[in-house]
């Protein structure tokens, strides 16, 4: 593309009144050659934005760079259309909002800014959208039970094609076994009918719904918008075109033979969860040992739930289930005994109505540990447990039976486990990404190289972005549902099932028009290969968090461009650095980097560089200009996309530049991590260590380069990393490179 | 090293039998305890009274809320009624339990002699049967008959006691100078029963309410005017069961309403700051806030000012529930709390509109010795000086 | 064939109690009644002295129990010198106070004795079909209940203050009788080791027969002093309010009413208390009560049979001054 750049800068929000505009404006004119150098105080306003729309218009202008506010704001105010490159120079937030006015320091802070966003101008070239062959809109519903007839139903009143595979010869799923369902209606007090019969009925009446019962997936290939899935149904394999995958496998009870400490297996009369709804189901409500009419009962909450030995976490519905079953008995006769011992009752969305009103029929419920359960001559059950609340130990008088509320385990949770584990762990872990466990559990069967199901994240279910975005999964275009994403009641799988529908419909629009779903939404750049230079070395294809890159017959990586999220992480790892964007690339940072001006070592102006990941680092640096935190004017910030797209050739570019420090700043990483691609600050992380031996041999200090965590909350802390990673800089020296 | 306490569902249903209907609506989220008066004193009785652990003991049919610092500790001020957020009628539940031993003969033996009294006299305070009215003579009050609107009835403490009687002189002179057509039956009349109920002996108390029932609507009364907040609740809320269903209200709302109505004022200043002590029971326990209010603050001179906690959420006196009849030493009485409130806003006078209130704040503004600070006025005594 | 009319005299320190005395009395009234013989029992030690003044408050015949181990009350000694006795001799019916002693002792002597008991008693009826009915308060005084017995001998304690105290005739003479002390040695599993008395040669408050009490109007510890001026001369006891307790003027072992000592004296002198109503349950069964306060309208003078409206440190001294004339 042939370029004519325009360079525009914002003199409003105080940037005039604290910079030399002229001095800037020459970096641009002279130094960079503009063409067209214009500034205005109030380049969102009307007036400004006319301004730059002449320019476009009668000037041809083609690549516009605006110097000013940060690129996190106004992006809306500043799109001139697809076919213009756009650059923006943070000279506002990053510079003159937390240094001081018509200071040597910030001039060149700002003056460096421009270099830097002229040089990435300069390199940059527009991206194409991919358009991939015969792509589809078809959304494939991997389950049928509530989740998966509530998804397979939204998508298809939307417009989508809908195609759903249920393992088991009828839809409905765990609710077909229920005698009644929690109430999912005004004035949520009592249970009700189960209406799964009428959802199902509805499915099958709904048009552009195809459902294979007795089905299972055989494989899924491909990638969004071109998946390739082959059912297999009583020995007959079909083959789907599907443009995205909901699954909703659901959970299983836990398995109450381990149990025995609560007297599963051991006393006749101690049944599950499960059991008593069949109980309930055939009529009266009798006990398993003699058939005796059951006038009092105990449930125990918690059973195997919230606890280390078995499932350390809470199902959410238990409670709310026995408080259901209570009914049931209390029905049956008003005058019968009911225990509950639990942890804590939990009753989310509308349950507490049903607590209240089973308290009200008179049940008894029992905080505390229980300390054992005995069984006397009649086959009845003594339970004894603390009372939190009178700081006692109680035990009740025999009762008929005891249902053992107990929580459940994902479907993603079995299968075989397929890696290895490495024999040295403890050296592994420090120098080489965590090798992650996928196990073949026969529900997707993806055809991915890295493995055939989703990563799974704490106790089995599929690793979802919980604490940023809980319904994006590791598998682009591949949504969770239900309780196979995370322990939920009915109600909550129904929204559930509508939020993924709606997801699943998003990637499929959005992987047409060729632009990433989620995070880069709207982001039409995708990495190309130089493959001729490629040694096969399959970083990028184990690296990638998203299992976007799969292996051709010629052992060579094959990328597949739907699947991709645009973080460059690959781009990162690739050692000979074949890898890069249209608008992000290997050399448009070493560009970036060269732009800066590093004064002379007597001088005495050190100079640090700041990689900053887009999601967290980036933000909090703006915010810290908001906030009006003031840290040292050495900084120059170069924006990544994510640290893990962070190619260490960049240290040594940095480096041999002659500017003393590098400081990358990331996503926190971690059980809880908050990294929006997942894996990056972490993989940063290992790779800083790889660096710092070969600096050691270069005579250049390893805590030159130094990466800090942080969350935008963390802002405020910005000025005590800058100015501590500048003091141990004056330590140790200027950067011998200095002027090479 | 902890004894296994055995679960009763027998003594549980009894208790729930005896009026505890909502004893198992409560969560055991432990407001209640928390927002309780006995918070603010120290003591044995604060350290044992719980009232969350004692539902809790009663929900579970355990032992342990018998004990006297226990379960004649409350003194019904409805503090943890109004906002416990499971509506669980707590006093309800604290009679029931009471009503399970004293039904069985153990009624605390300070309270012995006033249920002694109320069975022999109809009133707790040993006062003989026959000079109920003689706090009347000179007064001029018809007897209530046909002719008469509403039945002016008169708490036994303000029948028997010098100091309360003349509560009851000055409600009358207010009711007659206002014009109200009332009449009175007290010479025939018993105790209203409501704190003997509250204190448990449900027998007793409906000997009394069904011999008053019998009393009233025998004469055809249908509007009762009570002079105590205790009276109040008991012919609203209690005796409708039995079958005595009247319209009953506290002297304080029919004078708020005649002064509306402007047929009756006060003219004579009095140049004091005043304040008003909601008693619990004309305030949490019937909602009764803003005629005293008005009325006080329609007597010209006087400079209201609100005590600290007002209103909703009023202090007790300590004298509800048989408190008032209750031994605590001193610094353990939170009615004292209230002398200390009003001193501390610098109030002239501090007023209520209740008798056992009235007893409780005397004592504890003796028992302070600030009786030459603060004096503690029936609002009915204020009103009637400045008619 | 059951007979006589017993009553277990109880003495401390040679002392007979006055409750003793008051049974004597009204047993002498039924013994003539009934034509039963009046029997005086006493246990102790050095007590020979005793049988004189037991004799001229009406008994016929005295049976003195001398023994160094019945110096001082222990239940097992009595009992067991009393069951022995009393299996030997078959009186119809035996007596007590319903004392600390008469409740401690009687109880286990009935059960020894395989007989009931009635306890409390306030009133007894000669009776021709059951010998002696005895009247009880039940339900916290709120009724009464006559009970008899069908077996004998009977056994009841009876509430102190309930009989008058005759008039002694110093020259009755009664036979005297000395048995000796039949005590199991399997009784004696409790053995006194120290009796600890609260020096005060005033009378116990809830014993005295006469009670001057102060309150609020003492105006403070010091003044108590016009009061027991006052106590010394007419042999009374000293009490004080609740509202002189609470001020910290006296302990509470000297609190009057509630929680304090429930008193049922004959006379009781109130100074400075204003008798607010809730606190008067204490001394309600006095028999006069007098009130001296300087408010017209306390309500004490409701309850009070005689009052004085006037300043208790004019009118106590005065009064103090007048008895002394009387009493000499």
């Amino acid at each position: 593309m042939d370029k004519k750049t325009g360079v525009y800068i914002c003199t409003g929000c105080g940037i005039g009144e604290s910079l030399d505009i002229e001095g800037l404006s020459k970096v641009a004119t002279k130094e960079g050659k503009v063409p067209v150098c214009k500034s205005h105080p109030f380049f969102c306003g009307p007036e400004g934005v006319a301004l730059i729309k002449s320019d476009i218009e009668n000037e041809g202008v083609n690549t516009v760079v605006i110097a000013g506010c940060s690129s996190r704001v106004n992006y809306d105010v500043f799109d001139f259309g697809p076919s213009l490159l756009m650059e923006r120079a943070n000279i506002r937030e990053q510079v003159i909002w937390c240094h001081p006015a018509n200071d040597e320091d910030t001039q060149m802070m700002a003056e460096d800014a421009l270099r830097m966003s002229l040089a990435k101008a300069a390199h940059i070239q527009l991206p194409e959208a991919y358009q991939g062959q015969n792509m589809v809109k078809t959304i494939l519903v991997v389950g049928g039970g509530l989740s998966g007839i509530t998804a397979a139903l939204e998508a298809a009143k939307a417009g989508y094609e809908t195609v759903v595979v249920e393992k088991s010869p009828v839809l409905g799923g765990w609710m077909n076994s229920l005698f009644k369902q929690a109430p999912l209606k005004f004035p949520y007090d009592s249970p009700e009918d189960v209406d799964i019969a009428s959802r199902v009925k509805e499915l099958e009446a709904q048009s552009g719904v195809k459902i294979y019962t007795n089905a299972e997936i055989k494989e899924i290939a491909g990638a969004p918008g071109m998946f390739d899935v082959t059912i297999n149904q009583n020995g007959n394999t079909i083959q789907e075109r599907i443009g995205s995958v909901i699954l909703a496998t659901g959970a299983v009870p836990y398995d109450p033979t381990k149990l025995e400490q609560l007297g599963y297996g051991k006393y006749a009369n101690v049944v599950t969860a499960t059991q008593m709804e069949e109980i309930a189901s055939k009529g009266k409500i009798v006990r398993p040992a003699d058939g005796k009419e059951v006038q009092s009962i105990a449930f125990i909450q918690c059973a195997g739930s919230r606890d280390p030995e078995h499932l350390p976490y809470c199902s959410v519905e238990c409670c709310v289930e026995s408080l259901k079953q209570a009914t049931y008995l209390k029905e049956q006769n008003p005058e019968a005994a009911v225990y509950i011992f639990n942890k804590d009752m939990r009753t989310p969305g509308q349950n507490e109505r049903l607590y209240k009103r089973v308290q009200q029929d008179g049940a008894i419920f029992v905080r505390g540990e229980i300390s054992e359960i005995s069984e006397d001559d009649d086959k009845n059950l003594i339970i004894q447990s603390k009372d939190v609340l009178t700081g006692s130990t109680i035990s009740t008088e025999g009762v008929d039976m005891v249902v053992l509320a107990t929580g459940m385990v994902p479907t993603t949770a079995f299968g075989e486990s397929l890696v290895a584990k490495a024999e040295d762990s403890e050296e592994v872990e420090a120098t080489e990404p965590k090798v992650e466990e996928i196990l073949k559990s026969n529900l997707l069967n993806l055809a991915y190289r890295q493995g055939p199901e989703m990563p799974t994240l704490k106790y089995g279910f599929a690793d979802s972005h919980f604490i940023c975005f809980p319904y994006e999964t590791r598998r682009t275009g591949i949504y969770a549902a239900g309780s196979v994403r995370a322990p939920m009641d009915a109600a909550s799988s129904i929204e559930d099932a509508t939020g993924a529908a709606m997801k699943a419909i998003q990637c499929n629009e959005l992987t047409a028009i060729g632009n990433a779903v989620h995070p880069r939404v709207g982001d039409m750049s995708f990495p190309d290969f130089a493959m001729s230079r490629c040694t096969q070395c399959k970083r990028c294809t184990v690296e990638c968090p998203f299992g976007a890159i799969n292996e051709d017959d010629k052992f060579n990586p094959l990328p597949n461009p739907t699947r991709c999220r645009r973080c460059g992480i690959c781009m990162g790892a690739c050692p000979e650095r074949i890898i890069s964007f249209k608008n992000y690339s290997v050399p448009m940072i070493g560009n970036m980097i060269k732009a800066i001006e590093v004064p002379e070592e007597d001088e005495e102006k050190p100079r640090i560089v700041i990689f900053a990941c887009e999601n967290d680092a980036y933000p909090a640096l703006d915010m810290a200009g908001i906030n009006h935190l003031s840290y040292n004017a050495w900084v120059r910030v170069i924006p990544v996309r994510c640290l893990g797209s962070m190619n260490i050739v960049w240290i040594a570019d940095t480096l041999s530049k002659g500017i003393d420090g590098i400081l990358l700043l990331g996503c926190k990483h971690g059980d809880d991590y908050q990294c929006h691609f997942v894996k990056g600050s972490e993989l940063a992380g290992i790779r800083l260590g790889k660096v710092a031996e070969t600096l050691n041999r270069l005579d250049l200090e390893s805590d030159r380069v130094r990466m800090e965590q942080l969350s935008i909350m963390d802002y405020d802390q910005i000025p005590a990393m800058i100015d501590g990673f500048a003091e141990r800089l004056e330590e140790l020296g200027p950067n011998p490179y200095k002027g090479f | 090293m902890d004894e296994i306490k055995e679960v009763s569902l027998e003594m549980k249903d009894y208790i729930v039998s005896s009026g505890a209907e909502t004893l198992s609506w409560c969560m055991q989220c432990g407001l209640c305890t928390n927002l309780c008066p006995w918070r603010l004193v120290p003591g044995e009785i604060s350290e044992a009274f719980n009232i969350r652990k004692m539902q809790r003991l009663g929900q579970l049919g355990l032992e342990g809320f018998e004990d006297e610092n226990v379960l004649f500790a409350c003194a019904t001020c409805g503090m943890c009624l109004v906002n416990c957020p499971r509506k669980v009628e707590i006093i309800d539940n604290v009679r029931s339990m009471r009503n399970t031993t004293v039904a069985a003969g153990f009624l605390p033996a300070n309270l012995r002699p006033i249920a002694g009294s109320l069975h022999a006299n109809g009133n707790p305070w040993s006062g003989a049967h026959e000079k109920r009215a003689e706090w009347q003579e000179g007064l001029n009050i018809p007897a209530f008959s046909d002719d008469t609107e509403y039945l002016l009835y008169v708490c036994c403490t303000s029948c028997f006691d010098t100091r309360s009687q003349k509560i009851a002189k000055s409600i009358v002179n207010l009711l007659q100078k206002a014009g109200v057509s009332f009449g009175v039956l007290t010479a025939e009349e018993n105790c209203c029963g409501e704190t003997i109920r509250k204190l448990g002996d449900e027998e007793l108390f409906q000997k009394l309410a069904e011999s008053n029932i019998k009393l009233f609507n025998g004469k055809g009364v249908k509007k009762i005017i009570t002079t105590s907040p205790h009276c109040l609740y008991a012919f609203k809320k209690d005796y409708p069961e039995l079958g005595g269903n009247y319209e009953v209200v506290h002297y304080a709302e029919l004078l708020g309403d005649l002064l509306k109505q402007g047929k009756i004022s006060f003219s004579t200043e009095l140049a004091k700051k005043v304040t008003f002590h909601d008693p619990c029971y004309l305030g949490r326990h019937n909602q009764v806030y803003d005629p005293q209010r008005e009325l006080l603050k329609a007597v010209p001179g006087v400079e209201f000012v609100e005590l600290g906690r007002n209103k909703e959420k009023s202090l007790c006196c300590a004298g509800g529930g048989g408190r008032v009849w209750a031994e605590a030493p001193m610094g353990e009485r939170f009615g004292e709390l209230r002398i200390t409130d009003a001193v501390d806003k610098q109030a002239d006078i501090l007023v209520t509109a209740c008798p056992y209130c009235i007893a409780m704040l005397d004592d504890a503004c003796a028992g302070l010795e600030k009786g030459d600070v603060l004096k503690v006025m029936e609002m009915s005594e204020l009103l009637n000086a400045s008619l | 064939m059951a007979k006589g009319i017993w009553v277990v005299v109880e003495q401390r320190d040679l002392q007979i109690r006055k409750v003793s005395l008051e049974l004597l009395s009204q047993g002498r009234k039924i013994a003539d009644e009934t034509g039963e013989s009046l029997v005086a029992v006493i246990l102790g030690q050095g007590i020979e002295g005793l049988a004189q003044t037991v004799s001229a408050n009406g008994a016929d015949k005295v049976i003195l129990v001398e023994d160094e181990k019945l110096a001082e009350y222990t239940t097992g000694a009595y009992t067991s010198v009393l069951n022995k006795l009393i299996r030997k001799e078959e009186p119809q019916v035996v007596l007590t106070g319903n004392t600390a002693v008469g409740k401690d002792l009687f109880p286990r002597l009935a059960q020894r004795l395989g007989v009931g008991l009635a306890s409390d008693c306030t009133g007894i009826e000669v009776d021709s079909s059951s010998f002696m009915v005895f009247k009880r308060p039940i339900y916290a005084g709120k009724a009464f209940e006559f009970v008899s017995s069908t077996v004998r001998p009977i056994l009841a304690t009876i509430r102190p203050n309930t009989f008058a105290l005759g008039t002694p005739d110093a020259g009755r003479t009664a036979e005297v009788v000395k048995e000796t002390a039949d005590i199991d040695a399997g009784d004696l599993r409790a053995i006194l080791k120290e009796v600890a008395i609260a020096a005060s040669k005033r009378p116990e408050l809830t014993e005295a027969n006469i009670i001057v009490s102060g309150g609020r109007g003492m105006k403070g510890p010091e003044n108590y002093v016009i009061l027991e001026a006052l106590a010394d001369v007419i042999g009374a006891a000293v009490g004080a309010s609740r509202a002189a307790v609470d001020a910290g003027w006296k302990e509470q072992k000297f609190q009057v009413g509630q929680t304090g000592k429930t008193v049922s004296p004959t006379l009781y002198i109130a100074c400075g208390i204003s008798g607010a109503i809730q606190h008067l349950a204490g001394m309600g069964s006095s028999k006069f009560i007098v009130a001296i306060n300087k408010d017209p309208e306390a309500n004490i003078f409701n309850v009070a049979d005689y009052g004085i409206v006037g300043d208790l440190f004019d009118v106590v001294p005065i009064l103090t001054e007048e008895f002394k004339k009387i009493v000499g």
